[in-house]
């Protein structure tokens, strides 16, 4: 049968330089150590690290010859992961990630406002014939319109520029967009996006 | 029949720490060695 030496020995025998017994109290805690630290954590790969910042502190208290042996090694070892823990889950929070998942990706949610490049050169190509068609309108009908809708112009703007009456300027807008819509028909032009 | 209402209790997931993390510690503390000096400790780590 073998004889299990205590953990206060142990300890004392590594403080005294064997690495050995290191090795001993690892291997007897590490199953009850990392199953308290996972139980809480569950992520194997954040209780792997913090399972070794524990013994990193352990091991560097002992060297420094600042551990009081009081018979209680494991709560000790258990009061140090306690506190990664809670050092783990606070830095998580101020600075939270998000991981999309399989059924939910954030990108679909937010997306970019700019139009792709296609997009975008159609809508180029689009405003290209709307100026040309522009052109062909009458020219008290193509200045109010130009002013409307490329100027951001109001009405009442308007009607002071041209020397018209509000109502007139309005009537004139409704003719240009009217005749818009005959050249495009009557040039089979297909305007969209 | 008398209804049992107590919760069946999660099953605590049994994990160790891979051979790899120990040999870890085990390297890391044979490298370490704490100097002292006067009023003050210094650790040495050995590459």
């Amino acid at each position: 049968m073998e004889l299990q030496i205590n953990d206060s020995i142990l300890v004392k025998n590594y403080i005294a330089g064997d690495e050995k017994a290191l090795e001993t109290l690892i291997n007897r805690h590490n199953q009850r150590i990392s199953s308290f630290i996972y139980s809480k954590v569950l992520d194997r790969d954040v209780a792997e690290d913090i399972f070794q910042d524990t013994f990193i502190k352990v091991i560097k208290t002992l060297k420094r010859g600042t551990y009081s042996e009081e018979g209680k090694f494991l709560p000790w070892v258990m009061r140090i992961a306690h506190n990664l823990i809670i050092d783990h889950f606070r830095k998580n929070k101020r600075m939270p990630k998000f991981e999309g998942s399989d059924d939910f990706n954030i990108f679909s949610v937010i997306k970019d406002d700019k139009l792709n490049v296609e997009k975008q050169l159609i809508k180029d190509q689009i405003d290209n014939d709307l100026t040309l068609l522009i052109e062909e309108l009458p020219e008290d009908q193509k200045e109010v319109l130009i002013m409307r809708i490329y100027k951001d112009m109001s009405f009442k703007e308007i009607s002071e520029n041209t020397g018209v009456s509000i109502n007139t300027a309005l009537g004139r807008m409704r003719y240009a967009l009217i005749n818009l819509r005959k050249i495009v028909d009557r040039k089979n032009i297909v305007l969209t996006n | 029949m008398e209804n049992i209402y107590s919760e069946e209790q999660k099953a605590v997931k049994s994990v160790k720490a891979s051979k790899k993390t120990i040999d870890f510690l085990l390297s890391y503390s044979k490298s370490i060695h704490v100097v002292d000096y006067r009023k003050h400790q210094f650790e040495v780590t050995l590459n």
